[in-house]
C-alpha cells in the first residue's frame, strides 16, 4: 500500500514537470528579467528621492512648468506630424489607388527610398539645406550678395516637418493598401444606386478606410512621442524640449528621479492615446467577406483629366523637395572637403570615404559594433519569439497569454525609455552588465522580440492546430516538432522580421547613446557625436550616405522576402 | 415593346478579347437569363449595361435613349442609368445599418424622411427582415444579406433590374425561396431583368428567355424549352441540354441520356462502364469504342462489364457552323 502512495506521488511530481511547465517557468524568469523588471524599476526610481521612498519626486515634476511644456511640445509635435502625415500619405495613397496618373510606379518608388532614410539623416540634410551658410543661403547669396539671410532653422516646427518626411511613408502604405483591400463592389454599388462618384468616395469610401487611418495613425503617433534624434537635433538648440529630450537631459545630470518621472509620463501618455485609438477600432471592426479577386477594370475612379498637368507640378515639387534635394545636399557634402567650402571642383574629394573606411578606427568600430550587435540580439531575439509564439499557439491559456502579453509590452515603450529601463535593472545585481557591450544587447533583444512576435504571429495564425496535435500524437517532441515542423512555416517572418530588427540596429540612436561605453559606440552614436567633433557636417554626410544604402539593401531584401514590414 | 438594346458591343483589356461583337434584345417585363461558364464574359457584359465599364465599341440604348455610344462619344454614368444591380458578394455596406444601406438611394435621390421610413417599412415586410432593421451587415445571414441587397436595388423603383450571380452563394434549399422572391418583386414593378448565372438550374427556373454565352460570344438565346431542345451547336447540347453529341459521318447529333433505349436487337453495341444511382433513374456510363454514352434506365439492372445493345430513338441534328471555328 505504501509503495503504492509512493509511486503515486511521483507521478504527480512528475506531472508537474511535464514539458510545458518547465517551458513555461523558463520563459517566465526570462520574460520577467527581460522585459518586466527594468519597467517596473523605472515606476519604482521615480519614487525615490535621496534613498528614500516618497511621492516627493511625482509632486515635484508635476508642479514643474518644464514637465508640462515638454509634454505639451510632445504632444503638439505628435499631432502636427499626425495631421501632415494624414495629408500627405492619404492623398498619394489616393491617387495611386484611385485616379488615373500616369506615374504611380514612380510615386510608390520614392515613397519607399523615403522610407529608407532615417529621420536623423534628414534632419541632418534639412540643417545643410536651410540653416544660416546652407546651400538655401549661398544660392540666393549667388544671386543677392548682399543678403540678410535669417532663417529659423531650430524649432519645434522643423522638427515636425522632417518627422512628418520620415514617416509619411508609413500612412501611404497602410492607406493604399486599406483602399486596394475595400472592394471595388461597394463602390459600384453606390454609383448603381444614384451617388455621384464623390458622394460615394465621401459616403462609403472614406468612412470604410477610416480605421485604417486610425491605426496608421496610431503607429506614426507613438514614433513621434517616442523620437529622440530629430528633436535632439533641431528643437534642443533652440531650447525647446520635449519628453525624450527631457529624458536625456535629466539623465546627462545625473537626475534619475526627474529621468524615472518624465519616463513615466511618457509612457502613460503614449498607452492612454494607444487604449483610446485601439477601442475605437475595436468598435469599428469592418470584415469584408467573399473578397473575390475582382478585375480592377474600374478601379481609377477618378480622372484627374485637365489638372492632370497641375498634379504632375505638384507632386514633382513635393519629391525634389522632400526627397531628391536631401539627397542631393547629403552627396554633395559628403564628397566636399569641408564643410561651408564653396561649391568647385577642386573641393570636391573622395577623401571623406577613404578615411572612412580605411583610416578612421571609430567608424570602422562604430559599424563592426552596430552589425554584431544587430546579429547577435536579432539571433537571440528571433529565438526567444519563436519559442514565445509556439508557445502561446499551442497553449492558449492564461499562462501564454500572460508570456505573450508581456513580451510584446516594449512595442508600446519608446526606445529611450527602454534604455533608461535598462540602466536601472542591470546596473546592479544580479545581472549587472552596465557599461558592457551586453547591455546594448541585452536592450537590443527587448526592442527586437516584440517585433518578430508581429511578423512571426500572422503566419503562425494560419497552421492548422491539428499540426502539431498530430505530430505529438506520432511521438515527435516539442524540440522538433518546433525545428521541423513549426520554424519552416514561420521562416519568411523570421527572415523578414530579421532584416528589419538588423536595420534598426543600424540606424538607432537612443539606446546606444544611453548605454555605450568607450569601445561600445554604434553607428548611431557615432553619427549624432560627429557633429561636435572635429569632423563636421562633411563626414556625418558620408556616414548618412553610408547608412542610406545600407538601408535600400536591407529594406530591398525584406520586400523580396515578401512578408509584410511592420513599418521601421 | 423593346426595352433595351445592345448593338455590336465589344470589350477588350489589353489582347485578350472579353466580349466580342455582342447583339441582344430585351423585351418589357423580359426575364433574360444569361447563362455560361465562368469567364465567358457574362458578367462583363452585365458591367456595360450598368455603365461599370466602357466598352471598346458598341452601342447601348434604353427605351430609345443612348445609354453609351462609341461613335456618338455618349456614355451615360452609371448613377444615371436608373438600374438595379444585385452582386454576388452583396456588396452591403460594412459601416452602414440594414435600414442605411437601403436608404441610400432614397437619400441621394433627395426622398422625403417620411417617404423613405414608409418606403423602406413596406420592403422590409416583404423581405420579412423588419427585425434586423438596425442591424449592421455582419450581424445577418447569407440568405439575409441578399434580401438586404434585393431591398436596395428595387428600393428607387428602378425601371430594370441587373443580378451579378446573386445565389452563387446561397444554399440550395434557401435558393428556390429567393427566386420566388425576386421574380415576384420584378413583376409588382413591371421591370424587365437579367440575370446571370452559370447554373443552368437556377437558369430554368428563372428565365422566359435564355442567353447562352462563352468565350466573349452568345451562341444562342431562345426560350428555355428552345435552348433544352433545339441546341444550335455542340456547346449549348453539353452545356445546357445535358446532351451528348455524336458525329454520324458529317453531320452531328444531339442525343439525351433518355432518348437512347436498350434493346436486345439494338443497332449499337456496347460494355457497361458505371452505374450511377440517379434517384428518379439511373445513368449507365457506356463505351462504344469511340465515345462515352449515357443512356437513362430506370431500374438497377444493368451491372458493369455488361454488354448490352441499344438504339437511339431521339436526335437533334446541329446546323450551326460557325461552332468549329470556335473550338
Amino acid at each position: 500500500m505504501k509503495k503504492f502512495s509512493n509511486k503515486l506521488n511521483i507521478r504527480s511530481v512528475k506531472k508537474c514537470f511535464n514539458t510545458s511547465n518547465i517551458v513555461f517557468l523558463i520563459l517566465s524568469i526570462l520574460i520577467v528579467l527581460l522585459f518586466l523588471y527594468p519597467i517596473m524599476m523605472i515606476f519604482k526610481n521615480g519614487f525615490i528621492v535621496d534613498g528614500k521612498f516618497t511621492p516627493e519626486g511625482y509632486i515635484r515634476e508635476f508642479t514643474n512648468k518644464n514637465t508640462w511644456i515638454a509634454l505639451l511640445n510632445t504632444i503638439k509635435m505628435a499631432f502636427g506630424v499626425l495631421f501632415i502625415t494624414w495629408f500627405l500619405g492619404g492623398s498619394l495613397a489616393f491617387l495611386v489607388e484611385r485616379t488615373d496618373y500616369k506615374y504611380k510606379k514612380i510615386i510608390n518608388l520614392f515613397v519607399f527610398l523615403s522610407f529608407c532614410i532615417p529621420s536623423y539623416i534628414i534632419s541632418v540634410s534639412w540643417i545643410q539645406i536651410v540653416s544660416r551658410g546652407g546651400y538655401i543661403h549661398r544660392i540666393l547669396k549667388l544671386i543677392y550678395p548682399s543678403i540678410n539671410y535669417s532663417f529659423n532653422t531650430y524649432s519645434l516646427l522643423a522638427t515636425t516637418l522632417v518627422l512628418s518626411i520620415h514617416l509619411y511613408p508609413l500612412v501611404f502604405f497602410g492607406i493604399r493598401n486599406a483602399l486596394k483591400k475595400s472592394s471595388i463592389s461597394l463602390n459600384d454599388a453606390g454609383r448603381l444606386l444614384g451617388g455621384s462618384k464623390w458622394h460615394v468616395f465621401l459616403k462609403i469610401t472614406l468612412p470604410l478606410i477610416l480605421p485604417s487611418f486610425v491605426s496608421v495613425g496610431l503607429l506614426v503617433f507613438s514614433r513621434t512621442m517616442a523620437n529622440f534624434g530629430v528633436a535632439a537635433q533641431l528643437a534642443l538648440p533652440a531650447g525647446i524640449s520635449v519628453l525624450t529630450t527631457g529624458i536625456y537631459k535629466a539623465m546627462s545630470e545625473l537626475d534619475i528621479t526627474t529621468q524615472s518621472v518624465l519616463s513615466v509620463i511618457l509612457i502613460l501618455t503614449s498607452m492612454s492615446i494607444y487604449w483610446v485609438m485601439n477601442s475605437y477600432l475595436n468598435k469599428r471592426n469592418f470584415f469584408f467577406e467573399d473578397e473575390r479577386k475582382e478585375k480592377k477594370h474600374n478601379k481609377n475612379i477618378f480622372s484627374l483629366g485637365k489638372s492632370k498637368v497641375f498634379v504632375n507640378v505638384v507632386v514633382s515639387i513635393y519629391f525634389i523637395l522632400t526627397f531628391i534635394l536631401p539627397l542631393i545636399s547629403l552627396t554633395i557634402s559628403s564628397f566636399t572637403k569641408r564643410w561651408g567650402l564653396k561649391l568647385k571642383l577642386e573641393n570636391l574629394t573622395l577623401r571623406n570615404f577613404e578615411i572612412l573606411f580605411f583610416e578612421n578606427e571609430f567608424f570602422k568600430r562604430a559599424l563592426f559594433n552596430s552589425i554584431i550587435f544587430g546579429i547577435v540580439s536579432s539571433i537571440i531575439a528571433v529565438s526567444l519569439a519563436v519559442v514565445i509564439v509556439y508557445f502561446y499557439k499551442t497553449n492558449k491559456n492564461r499562462k501564454a497569454s500572460f508570456i505573450y502579453k508581456v513580451a510584446s509590452l516594449p512595442l508600446a515603450v519608446p526606445n529611450i525609455i527602454l534604455a533608461v529601463g535598462a540602466i536601472f535593472a542591470w546596473i546592479n545585481l544580479p545581472i549587472k552588465i552596465y557599461g558592457t557591450k551586453w547591455i546594448i544587447i541585452f536592450t537590443y533583444i527587448m526592442l527586437f522580440v516584440p517585433i518578430i512576435i508581429k511578423q512571426v504571429k500572422g503566419l503562425a495564425d494560419n497552421i492548422d492546430d491539428s499540426m502539431d496535435i498530430s505530430a505529438k500524437t506520432l511521438g515527435i517532441p516539442i524540440l522538433g516538432r518546433i525545428i521541423k515542423l513549426f520554424f519552416p512555416m514561420i521562416k519568411k517572418g523570421v527572415f523578414s522580421g530579421i532584416a528589419i530588427c538588423f536595420l534598426i540596429a543600424l540606424r538607432e540612436i537612443p539606446i546606444s547613446l544611453l548605454l555605450y561605453a568607450k569601445g561600445n559606440e554604434t553607428l548611431g552614436v557615432m553619427l549624432f557625436t560627429i557633429q561636435s567633433n572635429a569632423y563636421g557636417l562633411e563626414m556625418t554626410s558620408a556616414v548618412s550616405i553610408i547608412v542610406i544604402i545600407i538601408s535600400i539593401v536591407v529594406n530591398i531584401v525584406v520586400k523580396k522576402i515578401g512578408v509584410r514590414r511592420a513599418g521601421l | 415593346m423593346k426595352k433595351l438594346e445592345i448593338n455590336k458591343i465589344s470589350v477588350a483589356y489589353n489582347d485578350n478579347q472579353v466580349l466580342n461583337n455582342i447583339d441582344m434584345v430585351v423585351k418589357n417585363n423580359q426575364r433574360l437569363v444569361i447563362l455560361g461558364p465562368s469567364g465567358c464574359g457574362k458578367s462583363t457584359l452585365l458591367k456595360v449595361i450598368a455603365g461599370l465599364l466602357k466598352p471598346s465599341s458598341g452601342e447601348v440604348f434604353f427605351e430609345d435613349k443612348i445609354l453609351f455610344s462609341k461613335n456618338k462619344g455618349i456614355d451615360i454614368l452609371p448613377e444615371k442609368r436608373e438600374m438595379g444591380f444585385v452582386f454576388q458578394n452583396y456588396a452591403l455596406w460594412p459601416h452602414m445599418t440594414v435600414y442605411d444601406n437601403i436608404a441610400y438611394p432614397l437619400k441621394v435621390r433627395h426622398w422625403s424622411k417620411d417617404k423613405i421610413k414608409n418606403r423602406i417599412n413596406n420592403l422590409l415586410d416583404i423581405m420579412n427582415l423588419s427585425e434586423k432593421k438596425y442591424g449592421k451587415p455582419n450581424e445577418l445571414s447569407g440568405g439575409e444579406r441578399q434580401r438586404v441587397a434585393l431591398a436596395r436595388a428595387l428600393a428607387f423603383y428602378p425601371k430594370m433590374l441587373l443580378l451579378d450571380e446573386p445565389l452563387a452563394n446561397v444554399d440550395a434549399a434557401l435558393k428556390t425561396q429567393l427566386i420566388s422572391l425576386i421574380l415576384e418583386m420584378c413583376d409588382n414593378l413591371k421591370i424587365p431583368m437579367i440575370y446571370v448565372t452559370h447554373d443552368q438550374q437556377e437558369a430554368f427556373e428563372v428565365a422566359d428567355s435564355i442567353a447562352v454565352m462563352r468565350e466573349g460570344k452568345i451562341l444562342q438565346i431562345g426560350t428555355p424549352k428552345q435552348i433544352y431542345s433545339e441546341p444550335k451547336n455542340e456547346f449549348v447540347a453539353e452545356f445546357v441540354g445535358n446532351s451528348m453529341v455524336i458525329n454520324d459521318g458529317k453531320i452531328k447529333k444531339a442525343v439525351k441520356p433518355q432518348d437512347i433505349k436498350i434493346h436486345p436487337k439494338g443497332r449499337c453495341r456496347g460494355c457497361v462502364k458505371r452505374v450511377v444511382y440517379k434517384g428518379n433513374c439511373c445513368h449507365l456510363h457506356v463505351d462504344d469504342n469511340k465515345k462515352d454514352i449515357v443512356i437513362s434506365v430506370d431500374s438497377e439492372e444493368y451491372k458493369v462489364g455488361e454488354n448490352i445493345r441499344f438504339d437511339i430513338q431521339k436526335a437533334h441534328i446541329i446546323e450551326d457552323t460557325n461552332d468549329r471555328e470556335m473550338m
